[in-house]
This record gives structure tokens, C-alpha cells and sequence, in this order.
């Protein structure tokens, strides 16, 4: 059965006054337990309000959410504990660091759970692991920490919480090429792990592609695509219409495939673009 | 929710209300809001609205946004009112239930005070709605500038007015951001006694003081580069200079004051006014 | 005076201050000799924490060497009473768009550094007008600031700049908080500066694709300069530039990998463009 389910849902804002904006519009998707989803989308796509409904943090103008089945809106008791079983880490999280040192921060989550001192040392324990925050490091006040770090905090803090489903915004924006990286591994590592479902909103395919199972492509608030990696490559032509990146060697591809050559352009790795474009190459004879 | 509130806030235009000189605006506003406060009659009153009335719709600001900046306000004008004719025993009753009674000088009073309130955040609201703020503080920096000699560095006042109003919308946004990020980890700011609500705002208020901080660093140095170094020697892209629409306005609104005194000294008085009404009463009933 | 040097970091350290009693940090800046030539177009790449940004501050004396020089044409930053002159020659265009706007309303923003100089109306308004058409930004120029999006934002805040006319832009990773849009805006808007107004660009980015377009590529690490050369030149240093953290662009990638197994690409490809271009050319097709 699905962890997540939407119906129907539509989100308005500023309902009723001239700054009236429809957000989302008619989403229904369902995400399964253990699932990997990239959403995908440009500034104003509707991808940040949507994450905001999956934990009830926004409530639907219209329509319903399902967590396991059950309508996160019933009662007040369930929408709080969806809170804590669906993970929402916003983007540049580390701004929201607050506490004195980084053990009293991670644990801020867990504390607002009601767990007894024991399961929430656990759970800050646990948590600052899977980060790569070193023990010795919990002490310090997070605000004596470098800028990657902080992030690897605030993305903890969440996590302590031990989501069923973690949902991150935008977890590697504004970062250098290593931090990316190590996020991104982090991220892989904690799903494969613990076997939750996970969800990384970006704004660009390169990030999603390595390792989301599904990716959903938002526009103009309702979905464009929800289906897997390979699929949304070969769509690639429509990704850029929308306003998405592609990756650079997708581009390439998609270049040639413009010039009328016969190549595919469902690739976003350098080994596959490699032996496509070695096929290609003997096909044509010049190599 | 925060950001629904409009007061402060500027819409551009090109009327004539938006051209007029600010310094002519924020004065005209200033005798406006003491004339409105001398009126003691309805004649006074009306002529005062109507003149709020014609640079309203000079100004092209939509009718929608001047109700948007009464909403604030609206419980304030309730309450008063509902006092007013609870309290008030001058005139004729119109109804009687024991000791609870409403008077035609409760009805009018309220009457009275109400459209004053709502003249008087009109009018301002018009003039923040109508002036850039960077306008409005070169305005205030401008008409203070006397100020300079007993010391006080109006130029430095009117930047920092300048720089608040521009981060307030930021701001703002941060705190919505902060917010919605700390009820993710399960912070509850709407429910529990005083204290423990009070603490639930120090994991909103610690990162937005601290993003302040830095905010504040940033923008000192983004200053300096663009070679800032007070008030002393600086020009203005925007020249103030009084025109024949900005003596018009002025002339206008004196008028309109001569008008004042002249019906509150000369016609009626409110009691009188408020007799008249009596008489009225009377007679339909 | 064709390679006058309009920047000169000569063996430059710098060292951030700590409060008193506290453990003094590492060099932000370490002996660093870093020449800027007019009219170029420069990128300098390194992971966070490399001491690039300080480069930045330290090249319109916002803060001045804890040892060495900075020589902005002739003018040395630590003499304060240059200040001025030296941040109407060197411009700097920081991170976060939402910090360095300083007035509410875009013109009104644009028009605070030309005011600063003490510049005559009709000056300021030719100088506001020609910076927010320069920048692509001038339909907007009676909009909030704060209703933009970064990329416009940021526009804006480059626009506030070249108001003051310098002849360098430090740009400190002006494009790390932008979506993939704004990002191309901006980095539009900085060539553009560059190549038709002949104003000397130096960009701090972690984005290779970015590096890739610039004329020269200065790599620092561990606040010292690691790499220094045309783009061409440096990434062919892809093992030394990851072990970095860096990497090299992925067309870069692609074409050394295809050239391994045999295939006849130039040497060198660095953009999407130039990879395309190379195997049109390879099938005859040009």
C-alpha cells in the first residue's frame, strides 16, 4: 500500500484577495514505502507547497492526503503525529539552527516527540552517524561550525525524528561539488539503511538521476511527468521546454538527435553517454 | 497571515497623488489628521471626508486595498463604538431593556467617532500606499533637516528608517520560513500556558536574530563597496521641488480647514447637532 | 599599456580576528601573488573554505592584508585614504542578492551609489537608466525589490554596481543561491559586462560549467593557489582538481573518455557547444 497518497489536491493562496495565486492543482500521486522520489521543478513550480502538504504543514484548499491510508487532516492527534513521520527538511535548514550546542539541537525533534531522555539520546546518537558528525563535535555550539557542516546538523535534526518518509528541499543548494557529494551519499546511505522512503526536492535532473527510483516533474502546479528516471530522460526535449536543466552530456545528446542523428537521449551518466556514443561512432563508420 | 497586513506598504503609480512632492504629502497628511480630530460636526466631517474621498480616487489606488488597511483597525472602531452606545446617555433613548439603554447621542457619537478612525488610517494609509519609502524618509530627512543644528544626525535617522522598511519584507519571510521549518521538528507555538508559549519562541527568534546578524554585515559591506559614507556630500536621484500641483493640494486642504472652523464655531455645535437629531427622532416617532 | 594589471595581490596573507583569549584561526589567505589584467575575464574555483571569498574583500579594501599588498591601479588598499577611489574602481557583487540591496524600490537601489559620489541629478538618473538596461532589469525598475526573483535580485544588485562605473567586478559567488534560471541570467549579465563594455570580470564560483567560459581560471585550495591558467590548461588536472573536492565539467569527461578508446576528438573540449561542434566535425557534417 502507499505511504503517501494525494487526491485531488489543490492549494490556493491568499484566497480571496487580489493576490489570489493558484500554487498546485489536481495532484494525485501515490509514493510506496522504501521508494526514492525526485520532484523536480523550476522556481514557482509548485514543488515546495506540495512537500508542505505531505507532513500537514499547509492545509489542502481542496482535496485530501493519505499517510498509510488515513486522511492526515482527521484529528489533531494524527496530523501531529504525521508531523513526526514524515520528515520535512527545508531548504538552507542550517538557518534554522538554534540551540547552544549541536547535541541540544539535534535533539529538539525527539524532545517535541515526548521520548524519554534514553530514546532521545539514542535517537541524537543515531542520527549525528548517519550525518558524519563526530562525537566530540556534539558539544560544540552549531554556530561554530563550517557552512557544510551546519547543513549536516539542521539535516539531523530531522532525521532524529526517524521518519517513515524524509523529505529534503533542496538539500545541496549553495554548496561546492564535495558537499554535494557527501549530502547526496549520505542521503542514499540513510535509505538503504533504515529502508525509508525518501523524497529530494531539486531543480535539476542531475541531482535526482543518480539515485531516485522515481522522479516527479512539476509546472505551473500540477504534474508534468511521475514515472521513472529513464522515462523523464527520454523526455528530455520537454524538460527543457518547461525551463529544467538536463545534464550537460544529455545536452550533447540532444544536440545530435536535433541534427537528425540517431542516438538515444534517455542518458545522464558518463559511462552510458560514452558506450552510446562509441555505438554511434562505429555505426557511422569513423571509428 | 503576516503577510496580509498592507500598512507600510507601497503601490506604484503614476497619478497625480503619487507625484506630488512627499514632503507637500506627508504634511498634508499631518494637518489633515489634526483637522480631523478639530471637526465636531457632521458638515465639517463630510467635507473632510470628501476631500479624502477625491484624492482616493485620484490616487487610482483600488477601493479593495483602501478596505484592506481599515481591517487592522476594525476592532479597535468596534469596540469604541459598541462603548459609545452602551455609555453614552445624552438624547432621546431609542431602546430601553432596564439599565441598558440606547441613546441617539450614543448612536451619533459612535457615528462620529468611527468615521474619524477610519478617515485617519485612510489618510495615512494613502500616503504610505502612494510614497516610496525611500521618498517618504528623504521627505522626513528633508523637513527635519533644521534638526542638524542641535546635533541630531537626521540623515543617519532617515537611513536607518530607509534600510528597516526595506528588510521588513524579508523579514517577515524569514520568520514564515523559520516557522514553518521548527513545526516540521514538531515545535508547537499554538498551544499551552503563557510561559511555555513564550518559550516556544526562542527556536523562531535565536536563528532570526543571529540570519540578522549576518544579514546586517553583509549589507554594511555591500554599502561600503558602493562607497557610502553618510550623509555628507550625497546627491538624490530624486529632486524635490515643489510644483503648482503640490500649492493646489495645499490650498485645497486649507480650505477645507477654513471650512472646519467656520461650520464649528458658526453652525452647529455637536450637542446642537445632536438636538437636531432628537428633534428628528421625535418627529418619525 | 596593453597588460596594465588593474588588481595586484602581492604576497598577500590574511587572518580573520577572533575575540580575545580565543584560539587564533588558520590563514584565510596564505601568501597568496595574484596578478589581474585589464579587461580580462577571470574565474577562481575552489571548494567553501578555500579563502577565496576573502580575495574578494580584499580587493576593494573592505579589509586590508594582515601582510603584503593589494595595489588596485597603483593605489595600495592600505592607505585609507584611497578608499574611495578604490571602490569606484573595483566593484564587489556578493552571495546573497537579499543583503546587498539597500532601498526598497529598483531605481531608487541603483541610484544609492552614484548618490554616494555626489553626482548631479540628471547624472545619476543617465547612470541608473544605463546600468538597468546594461543588466536587462530596466522594465523594472519602479518594482519592490523584494518581490523579485534571486536572479533579478541579483541583477539588481550588479546593476548597483556598475552605476558607480568601475572598471572591475569582484563577483563572490553570485550565482550560489539562484535556481538553474537565475543562475544564467546572471552569468549572461557577467560576460555580457565583460564582452561589450570592456569592464575587467573576476567571478568566484564553484560551478565548473561556469569556470569553463572564463578567459583564465585560478584554482585555490587551503587558502593558497593551487592551479592557475587557461581553462584548457587547468582541467587537464582532473586527478589533482578532485582531489580537491573539485571536478572537472562533464563534456570535459566525456570527450577524454572517448578519446581513450580511440575516438578522434581535439583536445581540450570544455563546453557543450565545443563537444557538439567536434563531432559534427568528426562525421563531416559542417
Amino acid at each position: 500500500m502507499a505511504i503517501i497518497e494525494t487526491q485531488n489536491l489543490t492549494y490556493v493562496y491568499s484566497e480571496g484577495t487580489p493576490f489570489r495565486k493558484v500554487a498546485i492543482e489536481d495532484i494525485n500521486i501515490s509514493i510506496e514505502e522504501g521508494e526514492f522520489v525526485g520532484i523536480i521543478g523550476h522556481t514557482g513550480s509548485g514543488k515546495s507547497t506540495l512537500v508542505q502538504h505531505l507532513n500537514g504543514l499547509l492545509k489542502p484548499t481542496s482535496g485530501t492526503i493519505l499517510y498509510d491510508g488515513k486522511d492526515i487532516h482527521s484529528s489533531k492527534e494524527f496530523t501531529r503525529s504525521v508531523r513526526f513521520n514524515v520528515g520535512l527538511c527545508f531548504q538552507y535548514p542550517e538557518y534554522q539552527l538554534f540551540e547552544s550546542s549541536v547535541y541540544k539541537d539535534i535533539a529538539f525533534g525527539p524532545q517535541n516527540m515526548g521520548l524519554s531522555e534514553e530514546e532521545i539520546n539514542e535517537h541524537v546518537l543515531r542520527a549525528a552517524d548517519f550525518v558524519g558528525i563526530k562525537k566530540e563535535m556534539l558539544k560544540k555550539s552549531p554556530f561554530d561550525l563550517s557552512g557544510g557542516e551546519k547543513r549536516r546538523v539542521a539535516i539531523a535534526g530531522v532525521i532524529a525524528m526517524e521518519p517513515k518518509v524524509l523529505i529534503l528541499d533542496e538539500p545541496t543548494a549553495g554548496l561546492d561539488p564535495k558537499g554535494r557529494d557527501t549530502i547526496a551519499d549520505m542521503i542514499d546511505n540513510y535509505r538503504k539503511s533504515t529502508g525509508s522512503t525518501v523524497i529530494v526536492v531539486s531543480h535539476s535532473m542531475e541531482d535526482v538521476a543518480k539515485s531516485a527510483s522515481k522522479v516527479l516533474v512539476m509546472n505551473k502546479g500540477q504534474v508534468e511527468f511521475f514515472t521513472g528516471v529513464k522515462e523523464v530522460f527520454s523526455n528530455a526535449q520537454r524538460l527543457v521546454e518547461i525551463g529544467l536543466n538536463v545534464p550537460q552530456i544529455t545536452g550533447i545528446l540532444m544536440d545530435l538527435k536535433a541534427k537528425g542523428y540517431n542516438v538515444r537521449t534517455d542518458i545522464y551518466s558518463v559511462d552510458e553517454a560514452k558506450s552510446e556514443l562509441l555505438r554511434f561512432f562505429k555505426e557511422r563508420g569513423v571509428l | 497571515m503576516i503577510k496580509d497586513i498592507t500598512i507600510g506598504q507601497f503601490f506604484p503609480g503614476n497619478s497625480v497623488v503619487h507625484r506630488l512632492d512627499p514632503r507637500m504629502k506627508l504634511v498634508l497628511t499631518f494637518i489633515y489628521i489634526i483637522a480631523i480630530f478639530l471637526c465636531k460636526n457632521f458638515l465639517a466631517l463630510g467635507a473632510m471626508v470628501l476631500f479624502l474621498l477625491i484624492s482616493v480616487l485620484l490616487s487610482k489606488i483600488s477601493l479593495k486595498l483602501i478596505g484592506k488597511s481599515i481591517k487592522p483597525v476594525f476592532i479597535i472602531v468596534l469596540i469604541t463604538s459598541v462603548l459609545q452606545i452602551i455609555y453614552n446617555d445624552k438624547g432621546i433613548a431609542l431602546i430601553e431593556y432596564g439599565k441598558f439603554h440606547i441613546t441617539t447621542g450614543g448612536v451619533f457619537t459612535a457615528l462620529f467617532t468611527t468615521v474619524r478612525i477610519v478617515a485617519l488610517v485612510v489618510a495615512s494609509s494613502l500616503l504610505t500606499y502612494t510614497t516610496s519609502p525611500t521618498l517618504l524618509t528623504d521627505a522626513i530627512e528633508r523637513l527635519f533637516s533644521p534638526l542638524k543644528i542641535v546635533k541630531i544626525n537626521v540623515h543617519s535617522i532617515a537611513m536607518m528608517m530607509t534600510i528597516a522598511l526595506r528588510f521588513i519584507p524579508t523579514l517577515i519571510d524569514e520568520v514564515d520560513k523559520i516557522m514553518s521549518a521548527q513545526k516540521s521538528r514538531g515545535a508547537d507555538l499554538e498551544n499551552g500556558n503563557l510561559v511555555q508559549r513564550g518559550k516556544a519562541l526562542i527556536p523562531i527568534f535565536v536563528p532570526l536574530f543571529i540570519n540578522s546578524f549576518s544579514r546586517a554585515y553583509d549589507l554594511a559591506f555591500a554599502m561600503e563597496c558602493r562607497c557610502y559614507k553618510g550623509g555628507e556630500g550625497r546627491t538624490r536621484l530624486k529632486e524635490m521641488k515643489l510644483a503648482l500641483k503640490d500649492y493646489i493640494a495645499i490650498f485645497m486642504l486649507i480650505a477645507v480647514c477654513v471650512f472646519v472652523a467656520i461650520t464649528n464655531k458658526l453652525i452647529v455645535a455637536p450637542e446642537e447637532y445632536s438636538n437636531i437629531l432628537d428633534s428628528f427622532v421625535r418627529f418619525v416617532l | 599599456m596593453k597588460n596594465e594589471n588593474i588588481v595586484e595581490f602581492q604576497n598577500v596573507s590574511f587572518r580573520y580576528d577572533v575575540s580575545e583569549g580565543e584560539e587564533q584561526l588558520p590563514l584565510a589567505i596564505n601568501h597568496v601573488s595574484l596578478n589581474i589584467k585589464k579587461g580580462d575575464c577571470v574565474a577562481i574555483l575552489g571548494h567553501n573554505g578555500s579563502g577565496k571569498s576573502t580575495l574578494a574583500k580584499l580587493s576593494n579594501s573592505i579589509i586590508t592584508p594582515t601582510e603584503g599588498k593589494v595595489v588596485v591601479k597603483g593605489m595600495d588598499t592600505n592607505n585609507e585614504a584611497l578608499s574611495y577611489e578604490i571602490r569606484k574602481t573595483v566593484g564587489v557583487v556578493f552571495q546573497n542578492p537579499d543583503n546587498q540591496i539597500v532601498a526598497s524600490i529598483v531605481e531608487e537601489d541603483v541610484a544609492f551609489g552614484p548618490e554616494n559620489l555626489g553626482l548631479p541629478r540628471e547624472e545619476i538618473r543617465k547612470r541608473v537608466d544605463d546600468s538597468l538596461k546594461a543588466v536587462d532589469m530596466y522594465d523594472y525598475r519602479h518594482h519592490e525589490s523584494h518581490k523579485l526573483s534571486g536572479g533579478q535580485k541579483q541583477r539588481v544588485a550588479i546593476a548597483g554596481i556598475i552605476a558607480m562605473r568601475p572598471e572591475c567586478i569582484f563577483f563572490d559567488e553570485p550565482t550560489a543561491m539562484l535556481d538553474p534560471k537565475g543562475r544564467k541570467e546572471v552569468m549572461d549579465t557577467v560576460f555580457k559586462l565583460n564582452r561589450e563594455y570592456g569592464i575587467t570580470v573576476v567571478y568566484i564560483t564553484h560551478f565548473m560549467d561556469e569556470a569553463a567560459l572564463a578567459n583564465r581560471i585560478v584554482v585555490m585550495d587551503k587558502a593558497e593557489i593551487l592551479l592557475d591558467g587557461t581553462p584548457k590548461e587547468v582541467f587537464e588536472n582532473s586527478d589533482l582538481l578532485k582531489s580537491v573536492g573539485l571536478d572537472i565539467p562533464q563534456c570535459a569527461q566525456l570527450a577524454k573518455e572517448l578519446k581513450k578508446s580511440g575516438v578522434n576528438l581535439p583536445d581540450n573540449i570544455l563546453t557543450r557547444e565545443e563537444f557538439t561542434d567536434s563531432v559534427l566535425n568528426l562525421l563531416g557534417d559542417k
